[in-house]
């Protein structure tokens, strides 16, 4: 089972806009994109010229990108937007 | 616009939640604020939950009012390799012992039933309501900033925002957290008939049975792995540091996936029916890296002050998050009677102290270097063990091996030094208190 079967299980409210920000010029530097493997919905991926693409709308907001990237600005989407774990 | 409240309270999970229904409870008006649709949204654990007695304290009657999915009789700890699992199995049929001696829950369910607690004890509470920072005068937090600019004020504030925090984080009183003492946790909670799930697992009525792994679930990763039977489901997951992660570039599905389909495992899944993934870190740097636990007109609980305990066999949050969100409560209780806000938060430590819980995180505070950060013990111990096993039931070998030369022989063909081997048996027996 792939992962987008496995976040295609979960509610999202999508926010218009964001709550990650990525810093682009540093993403062409970085020899590395440990991003692309530690998200765990996979929301970094390369485009065919090799540039970081990044999606926002199904984050789990679990924050494991903000600590292995320093050049991120990451937050929470607002209040009641994003992700929704039902768990039940 | 701003409002005033005695106390506000960031987070509604079992942290927030227990802290807002002792500051309700004792006739203060607080707030309790979550960025979540509903409390529990944004949260995913195992989960097994434990320490009854303490449930029984905070919500008496929880054994038969809380909605829990089962309460666990059968305890597995596996240790794992690509084709092997030695497993042991603790029966413990506590029913006639009430209350039970820990359950397996959903978030979901939990949360909101936690935070409705809170409520019904007078505490108001906001969801969808994220907070942004907090308000600081002359060295003391007197409130909290939300997303849209309002300002709410009170004399005390309790971060209990879970592992990212980014409320104690913008009070100081937390860095921000390492790759190497944080883990990364995703699960499946797989749907299954109840009928199938009890038959296979051999539960009647509402028992329960809860599995650990150690070993190669996380592949090269540092972690491992946990399965939990609900009342129609299955929650299984793994749960791997973020620097091994990243170190071998490994994605956590992947690691699921072959984890779901380890031949001991698959079975156990059969028919069953993904309804929901997961994933969310947890802060497993233990005593060393707890956050500051006050400050003028502030305290932190829970995973945001970094009261989680993983030892192989136990994952432990849920439980000190509403030990310590219920004295992060009663501290703000005598703060708000004397009104005075600095000193008397050291209360909240004193509480610590005397109920334990920071005696347990200091007395293993060895855990996160010599349990989680051995390479030997996730991956080479678990195959050693399963090897001798092997070796074991071969009975073609004759004369029938012994165990003594087996075991000495096993260790030789494995790239474990005996030295080494005694060394970790005494520095994970020493910070696992044997
Ligand atoms: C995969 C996994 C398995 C686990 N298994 C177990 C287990 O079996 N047993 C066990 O005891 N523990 C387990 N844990 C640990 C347990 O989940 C945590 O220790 C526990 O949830 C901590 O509770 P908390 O209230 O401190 O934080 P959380 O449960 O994280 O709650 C924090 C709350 O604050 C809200 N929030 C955050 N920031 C803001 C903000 N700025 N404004 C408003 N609201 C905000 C969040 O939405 C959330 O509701 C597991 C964890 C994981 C990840
Ligand atoms: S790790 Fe950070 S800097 Fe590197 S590619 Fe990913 S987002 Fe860009
Ligand atoms: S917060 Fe988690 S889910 Fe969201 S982009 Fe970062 S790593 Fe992926």
């Amino acid at each position: 089972m792939n992962v987008q079967i496995k976040t295609a299980t979960l509610l999202f409210r999508e926010d218009q806009n964001s709550h990650i920000k990525l810093d682009y010029a540093a993403c062409e530097a970085c020899q590395t994109k440990p991003c692309l493997n530690i998200c765990p919905a996979q929301m970094f991926s390369l485009t065919a010229q090799g540039d970081i693409l990044f999606s926002y709308e199904g984050c789990l907001e679990c924050g494991a990108c903000s600590i292995i990237c320093s050049y991120l600005t990451w937050y929470y989407p607002r209040g009641g937007y994003g992700v929704v774990f039902r768990e039940v | 616009m701003s409002r005033s409240f005695d106390a506000i309270v960031v987070g509604a999970g079992p942290a927030g939640s227990a802290a807002a229904k002792i500051i309700a409870r004792g006739g203060a008006e607080v707030a309790l604020l979550e960025r979540g649709l509903f409390p529990g949204a944004k949260n995913v654990s195992g989960a097994a939950l434990y320490d009854t007695a303490l449930l029984e304290k905070l919500y008496p009657g929880f054994y038969r009012e809380a909605p829990v999915e089962r309460y666990l009789t059968r305890k597995n700890l596996g240790f794992i390799t690509e084709q092997q699992l030695l497993s042991i199995a603790y029966h413990d049929d506590n029913k006639s012992n009430l209350p039970y001696k820990g359950y397996s829950i959903q978030r979901g369910r939990l949360d909101r039933w936690l935070a409705q607690q809170a409520v019904n004890a007078g505490a108001h509470l906001f969801t969808q309501t994220l907070a942004t920072e907090v308000i600081k005068q002359n060295n003391q937090i007197t409130g909290i900033v939300l997303e849209n600019g309002e300002r709410l004020n009170a004399p005390l504030v309790i971060a209990a925002d879970g592992a990212n925090s980014l409320l104690a984080r913008s009070a100081g009183l937390k860095k921000a957290p390492h790759a190497e003492t944080t883990s990364l946790g995703v699960k499946e909670i797989i749907a299954l008939p109840q009928k199938i799930l009890e038959e296979r697992f051999q539960l009647k009525g509402n028992e329960g049975a809860s599995y650990e792994f150690v070993g190669m679930v996380s592949g090269l990763a540092n972690g491992g792995g946990f399965l939990y039977t609900n009342r129609d489901s299955i929650s299984i997951g793994i749960v791997a540091q973020l620097s091994t992660l990243q170190q071998h570039g490994l994605r956590p599905y992947d690691l699921l996936e072959s984890f779901k389909e380890h031949p001991a495992i698959a079975p156990l899944l059969r028919e069953g029916k993904t309804r929901e993934y997961g994933a969310h870190l947890i802060p497993e740097g233990g005593f060393k890296e707890l956050s500051r636990l006050t400050a003028p007109g502030i305290m932190v609980a829970g995973d945001a002050a970094g009261f989680v305990m993983v030892t192989g066999y136990l994952l432990l949050g849920i439980n000190y998050a509403l030990e310590s969100g219920m004295l992060a409560g009663e501290t703000a209780l005598e703060a708000l009677q004397n009104r005075e806000y600095s000193h008397s938060l050291q209360n909240y430590k004193n509480k610590l102290t005397q109920c334990g819980l920071l005696k347990t995180f200091s007395s293993m505070r060895g855990l996160p270097k010599n349990l989680v950060n051995n390479v030997n013990l996730q991956n080479r111990y678990p195959q050693l063990i399963c090897d001798i096993m092997h070796n074991l039931y071969n009975v073609e070998t004759k004369p029938l091996p012994k165990m003594l030369p087996l075991l000495w022989r096993s260790l030789q063909h494995s790239d474990i030094k005996l030295g080494s081997l005694l060394l970790d048996l005494i520095k994970i027996g020493g910070s696992l208190g044997i």
